[in-house]
């Protein structure tokens, strides 16, 4: 179990921390959800041992973060958001020296390695230098550095951006793999379906707070209504606002009702009368992105 | 931990090319440049001649300036040729001997020799020495006539050197101190000032880490953050002591430089290794970004150069310099290097530079380690 309680941690005048608590069960993947400057990326670097100076209580492994750092970090592992590696040394290189600073030396460091090169899909490029990789083959060299000492509980912060499609795949399944093995993930992501996808718990993060938390299905029930979304030249926001609450996305209108089929029919009509061109017009299935928009009035990728 | 790093760090080096151009390609192109430039103890004065007068007198006299070290004559064909020359630039002096020069000394008549030479203002420093030379000459046959004429009147060789010996004697005692030359001074003198200049490599490659969030990465992990500064210190004062070591033994394979005392030259290299990475160290946690770094290098390794006497020795300085310089480390290493090639003096003799080197790595050390804290938060936030 991870217990994060009333976190508080200030860069100077700014508080990018304000008490924030939550909880992670063991082998489960755990989405942190939040715009940029959230403070999201703080937290991880709390959790990974990295900032040691903030206020409140963390345990992992029912130890103190601060008085037992040390310990803790060799049970856990960290993925930034950025890919730090050695751009000259090889994948091998790169890989060899993380699980070094994890303590595995000789026979023991090589065959991990290798696993962890055929873990990431990248067991034929093991001895190339790390700049003739794409960037998602950095990124999957990147995990695959936090993955050498067989780590209790990984910290991935946005791991698959700027990601072809290959290689985010690889990722999933190596998070998917991970899970299997009861490896606890805390998982951090802009992009909302890879949440709802790979994390069985969130909590939504805003201005150093955080402002819900819990399985993905209970808050999906709790706050997605039925909802209709517009895309239509010169429509008035006045004219919507008569079938229900409407909240900007997306260059369009996400109008909330409880009877959208009876909506969809009557709109239609209305825009019809007006001479609306309409572009998009349609049932929308409720997201986590939509539930955040709903509990922000903020969209995740535009702040 | 420390080896980990270590490791990683000498891996990385050595997959640097710039590194191999910065440590030893430049300063073997300063030494040589340099050394070919002043190097050269076996200078001398060419004096182009046109003898007209083919005697026996004529090849005395062009004997007499070839006997001398730093002269040689050079035979012209024609004085039409040799002036024309003189013109353009490519000659500086020319003397002609006329026809019957020998006939008129032979009958003690006067007689003449023509010194041509480049009248510019540039070339002074090569005629006035010839100039000098040849009024040499002309009193020695003054001399000779004297000499004869004082003989002749006293009938006693003795009396007349006597008689004729100048009142003024200057008498030459040549001490030579052990194999120094230019490149005594220039090869030990450029190693110094090179070693200074791994602060922007060691800037360079901590900022970095700092930048790209490696050194973030590193402190999740479980080291300590002290074995990071010196796993990533120790490496640099390798480079250091393998450069001194290239740059020392390719003097002394290219150009005869005499090493000296082995011991004293390995504790001095070490010695200087540990003060210069060390203020590589202060610098990286010190400059805000890698152009203030590259300033203060520049500050450092130029600056200390010229004031620690590494380009012109100290003794041509103001005052005020020479005792500036007793506070820069440079000066202290490279008078320790001078000390043990030049004057074979061993570990005993060179303490006192050794001492500054130790302490000033402390210092350099302890301020680092201070800076080390700011360093480091920068990277975490």
């Amino acid at each position: 179990m991870i217990e994060i309680l009333n976190v508080k941690k200030h860069y100077g005048k700014i508080e990018a921390l304000k008490g924030v608590s939550f909880s992670i069960s063991e082998g489960t993947c755990f989405g942190l959800i939040g715009p940029n400057g959230a403070g999201k990326s703080t937290m991880m670097k709390i959790l990974s041992g990295i900032l040691q100076d903030y206020e409140g209580d963390v345990h992992l492994f029912n130890q103190n973060a601060k008085s037992d750092s040390k310990e803790i970090k060799s049970k856990m592992g960290y993925v930034p958001q950025d890919i730090v590696l050695n751009e000259t040394l090889s994948a091998k290189d790169n890989l060899s020296f993380f699980g070094s600073l994890y303590g595995l030396k000789g026979a023991a460091l090589k065959e991990r390695v290798e696993e962890v090169l055929k873990l990431v899909g990248l067991n034929d490029r093991g001895n190339d230098a790390i700049q003739k990789f794409s960037g998602g083959m950095k990124r999957r060299i990147n995990i695959g550095c936090a993955l050498l000492h067989l780590p209790n509980f990984l910290i991935m912060d946005e791991p698959t951006v700027g990601v072809d499609p290959h290689s985010r795949n690889y990722i999933f399944e190596i998070i998917h793999s991970l899970k299997k093995e009861g490896v606890t993930v805390l998982y951090s992501s802009h992009y909302m379906e890879e949440i709802e996808n790979l994390c069985d718990y969130i909590a939504l993060i805003d201005n150093g707070m955080v402002i819900e938390q819990g399985t993905v299905s209970d808050i999906l029930s709790k706050y997605a209504t039925p909802s209709l979304y517009v895309e239509a030249t010169s429509v008035e926001e006045s004219v919507l606002e008569s079938y229900g609450n409407v909240l900007r996305k997306d260059g369009g209108y996400l109008i909330e009702t409880k009877q959208p089929l009876s909506t969809l029919h009557s709109l239609s009509k209305k825009l019809q009368q007006n001479g609306n061109d309409v572009h998009r017009l349609e049932i929308s299935k409720p997201n986590l992105e939509d539930v955040f928009l709903q509990l922000t009035g903020k969209s995740l990728r535009d702040v | 931990m420390v080896g980990t790093i270590l490791k990683k760090e000498i891996k990385r080096m050595g997959k640097q090319k710039a590194i191999y151009f910065w440590t030893f390609g430049l300063p073997i192109l300063f030494i040589v440049v340099f050394s070919s430039i002043f190097g050269n103890t076996n200078y001398s004065f060419n004096i182009h001649f046109v003898d007209q007068d083919h005697s026996e007198a004529s090849n005395t006299f062009l004997k007499s300036i070839d006997k001398i070290d730093s002269f040689d004559t050079k035979k012209e064909v024609s004085v039409k040729n040799a002036v024309k020359q003189l013109s353009d630039g490519k000659i500086q002096t020319l003397i002609v001997i006329p026809k019957g020069f020998g006939d008129s000394l032979s009958r003690g008549n006067q007689t003449s020799v023509h010194f041509y030479y480049d009248g510019t203002q540039g070339e002074a420093q090569a005629v006035a020495p010839v100039k000098s030379l040849l009024d040499n000459l002309s009193n020695g046959y003054r001399e000779h006539k004297i000499e004869q004429i004082v003989s002749m009147q006293t009938k006693d060789s003795q009396k007349t050197k006597d008689m004729l010996a100048s009142p003024l004697q200057i008498q030459d005692k040549k001490i030579i101190a052990k194999k120094v030359n230019a490149v005594t001074q220039i090869v030990p003198g450029y190693t110094v000032m090179f070693v200074f200049f791994i602060i922007i490599t060691m800037a360079r490659t901590f900022m970095q880490d700092r930048e790209s969030g490696m050194l973030s990465r590193l402190f999740s992990t479980p080291m300590n953050r002290f074995h990071y500064m010196i796993g990533m210190w120790i490496p640099n004062v390798i480079l250091v002591l393998v450069q001194i070591t290239v740059l020392l033994t390719f003097g002394h394979f290219v150009y005869n430089l005499h090493i000296g005392n082995f011991g004293a030259i390995a504790l001095l290299s070490v010695l200087l290794s540990l003060a210069g990475t060390s203020l590589g160290l202060l610098v990286a946690f010190v400059a805000k970004s890698e152009q203030m770094a590259i300033g203060i290098t520049q500050l450092v390794t130029l600056g200390g150069a010229a004031l620690g006497g590494l380009w012109v020795p100290l003794e041509l300085m103001p005052k005020a310099i020479q005792t500036t310089a007793h506070f820069l480390p440079q000066y202290w290493a490279h008078k320790a290097f001078m000390d043990i090639m030049a004057r074979g003096r061993d570990i005993a003799h060179i303490v006192p530079a050794l001492l500054y080197l130790g302490i000033f790595t402390l210092i350099c050390i302890s301020l680092a380690a201070v800076a080390y804290k700011g360093f480091v938060k920068g990277a975490t936030s």
